[in-house]
Formats: structure tokens, C-alpha cells, sequence
């Protein structure tokens, strides 16, 4: 008896592999597989079986799913964070003199250690010594790090920046190679370029079925190049959000809020996923 | 590791690469307008047993080189923007129309302008989202 958990869903081909697939429907690959000699992005379904193989990704595109409403969620949580975002009473005047804003995250609010890491890396960008009563963190134009957690949290925002970069660089200029493989035989071969041409690759005499499992597979892979792409409009957003309220920060300094977005999303899509395992 | 020697004193290259990730997006987005102008389907068979390679060339959207045991274009369609199409249907030996491939060509052409679809909506959000950033980052 074969499993759907024997099917293996795989994801490769970004030059930096940080956090490839943020709604855990793609895992990376033990060994990059090269052979067709591509460079690019590829994703490969390898199935057991015919008869279990349309289920296993049908189940997969659920997770999918799952994972689209995580990020609505997580967008939600950023806008409501937003939301509590106010001019401080005690630091309208940051140490250059600049009106600085700020925010503090009580421990009861939901995802609190994210909004706690979120609040560290704005710290990081402007660092004022945080109120020992509310956490409150005011934005300013300071040049210097609080202390090195701050500093920590501000290179590590900084370096999946910079990986997250080159994927949506890669993402949208590379043909996506999509390959079902049904018990070790190739089934189908589709790549699909970032304007939607499509060449698929069949072999003949194939089932109806494997057949359908292969554009199954290639819906599949299309759901989540664009699932990515929504990842990349939230970040923009809630990071346009956060630029609105940090308006202290020096003249073009408020770019450098588009990172810290991108972790808090990502984070509380990753807990999100955890919880329900 | 990229963000090891980051500092306040140089955030600048961070700013640097936000702002060169949003051009480059801009740039993309360009792209795919332009060549979404019109959309192309092929259908190939391939001999069983492994799949085809192929290598583009990145600056000529039709040069590319494939490589696979007995492939061959079996069905061909474009269908440009304003939904003038060309349609190059699969025979067999006796000339008549391969049903088998054309039935996969058919299904290969509606996904495909599903997708294209889809993908219009997706990137107008990314770049509307992008510009609004950018704009208020300013």
C-alpha cells in the first residue's frame, strides 16, 4: 500500500535557498536536481502511484490554501498593529528633535513575540532606549543601535532581505519548470514563462489520468509562483503602512521599513503553519 | 554572510537594494506587459523515459535550444491581445488530426490563459503596492 506522505513535492533553483516556500507546500530538494541541465526554477512532483497521485496533489493545493488564508491573517495582524500606532505622549521629540511616533505591544495581543521582534528591528533603524513601562519603541532618525540585540535583529532582517531580493528577481524572470514523475516514469514536462507562454513536453500513451495529475501538478506550481508574488504585495503594503507612521525617520530612510515587514509576515505565516501540525 | 558587517552607519546599502528591488520589479513588470501583448502555446511528444532540456536564449524569446530523445512540436497556437489566433493542429501518419495531442494542446492552451489572467491581477496589486511604497518612501 503506498502513501500520499510517499509523495514528494520539491522546489529548487533559487540561488539563495532561505525560506523558499513560505506556505510549506514546497520542500527543498537533498540534491538539486540538474540533469536537464536548466537553470531556473523548478517544481517537481515525484508520486508514488497513479491511483493515489491526483488525491496527493489535490491535498497539497488545500495546503496551499491554508497558507493564503495565513498570510490574509498575518496581513491583518500587521494593519491592526498599525492600527495602535500613535504620536507618544512622552517622545514627540526624538534626541534630533525630529516628532517621532510611537507603539508598544502588550504581552496579551496575539503573536506577541513577533510584534516584539518587529518592534526590535524598527529600534534597530531608530533607536531610542524603549519605556520600561509600555515597551513603547519611538521612531527617530538616531544613527546608533540600543543595544545588540537591536543590532542583531536589524542584520538578520537585513540578510533575508537580501535573499528574498534575488528570489523575486528570480521569480520573475525565469521560465517555471514543472515536472510530474509518477512511480519513477516522466509523465509530463510543462515550463511556463513569466508572461505565460507555455510549453509542455508529453509522453504519448500516457493514462487520462496521469495526464490530469500533471496539469494538476502545473496549476499547482502557478498557484504558488503567484501565492509569492501576494507575499511580495502585503510586504509593500504593510511596509507603505508602516513608512506612514514612522515619520521621523531621515529623508528616504522609510524604505529601509520594507524588510522589517517582510519578517513580521513571514514569521506569523511560519506560526500560523506550526500550529495547525 | 551578507549582513554580517551591517550597521546603522551603513544602512545605505540597504536602502540601495530596496530601492534597485523596486526599480528591478518596475522593470519586470514592464516586461511582462510587453510580452504579454500576445501568448504562446506549443505541444511537444518526447520518446518515454526522460524528460527534454531546454536552454533559452534571454534575449531572443524564440531562440532556444531542446535537447530530448524524439521530441517533436506536435501543435502550435498564439493568441495575441487583441485575439487574433494562429493555430497549427497535430496530424498523424495518415494526415489526419491527432485527437489524442490535440485534446492536451486544447486543455494547455485554457490554463494557459487562465493563468495569464490571473497573473494580471497579480502583478497589478505588486506593482500598485510597489509604487505606493516607493511613493511614500519619497
Amino acid at each position: 500500500m503506498t502513501l500520499i506522505q510517499d509523495a514528494r513535492f520539491t522546489f529548487s533553483g533559487f540561488a539563495v535557498s532561505e525560506e523558499p516556500d513560505p506556505f510549506g507546500v514546497w520542500e527543498a530538494p537533498a540534491l538539486r536536481a540538474t540533469s536537464h541541465g536548466e537553470e531556473g526554477l523548478m517544481w517537481r512532483v515525484e508520486l508514488p502511484d497513479a491511483d493515489s497521485a491526483l488525491d496527493a496533489v489535490h491535498a497539497r493545493a488545500d495546503v496551499l490554501r491554508r497558507g493564503a488564508d495565513d498570510l490574509a491573517q498575518a496581513e491583518a495582524e500587521l494593519n491592526a498593529m498599525l492600527a495602535g500606532v500613535a504620536p507618544a505622549a512622552d517622545a514627540e521629540h526624538g534626541l534630533t528633535g525630529a516628532v517621532s511616533y510611537a507603539f508598544s505591544v502588550p504581552a496579551a495581543e496575539d503573536f506577541h513575540p513577533q510584534k516584539e521582534a518587529l518592534r526590535r528591528t524598527l529600534a534597530g533603524l531608530a533607536a531610542v532606549e524603549p519605556s520600561p513601562l509600555t515597551g513603547a519603541v519611538a521612531f527617530s532618525a538616531v544613527e546608533t543601535f540600543a543595544d545588540d540585540q537591536e543590532r542583531k535583529g536589524f542584520q538578520e532582517a537585513y540578510r533575508r532581505w537580501q535573499a528574498f531580493v534575488e528570489q523575486v528577481q528570480q521569480m520573475t524572470a525565469q521560465y517555471a519548470r514543472v515536472e510530474t514523475v509518477i512511480a519513477g516514469a516522466p509523465v509530463g514536462l510543462t515550463r511556463v514563462g513569466w508572461a505565460g507562454d507555455f510549453e509542455t513536453f508529453w509522453i504519448p500513451g500516457m493514462p487520462a489520468l496521469s495526464r490530469e495529475t500533471h496539469r494538476e501538478t502545473v496549476n499547482l506550481a502557478l498557484a504558488s509562483r503567484i501565492a509569492l508574488l501576494r507575499v511580495v504585495s502585503v510586504i509593500t503594503t504593510g511596509a507603505a503602512g508602516l513608512i506612514l507612521k514612522a515619520v521621523a525617520l531621515p529623508p528616504g530612510g522609510q524604505v529601509l521599513l520594507i524588510p522589517a515587514a517582510r519578517r513580521f509576515i513571514l514569521d506569523v505565516m511560519a506560526v500560523l503553519r506550526e500550529s495547525r501540525r | 554572510m551578507p549582513g554580517d558587517n551591517v550597521s546603522t552607519g551603513n544602512t545605505k546599502d540597504l536602502k540601495a537594494s530596496v530601492q534597485k528591488f523596486a526599480s528591478d520589479l518596475a522593470a519586470n513588470v514592464e516586461n511582462f506587459v510587453t510580452d504579454i501583448s500576445e501568448l504562446e502555446v506549443r505541444t511537444y511528444t518526447i520518446a518515454e523515459g526522460k524528460f527534454a532540456a531546454v536552454l533559452d536564449d534571454p534575449k531572443k524569446k524564440n531562440d532556444k535550444v531542446i535537447t530530448g530523445e524524439g521530441v517533436q512540436l506536435r501543435a502550435y497556437t498564439r493568441i495575441a491581445f487583441d485575439s487574433d489566433t494562429i493555430v497549427c493542429l497535430p496530424v498523424n501518419d495518415s494526415g489526419q488530426i491527432d485527437g489524442a495531442v490535440w485534446d492536451m494542446h486544447q486543455a494547455a492552451v485554457n490554463q494557459a490563459l487562465q493563468n495569464r489572467a490571473t497573473m494580471l491581477r497579480t502583478i497589478g496589486d505588486a506593482a500598485a503596492s510597489a509604487l505606493d511604497a516607493l511613493k511614500k518612501s519619497r
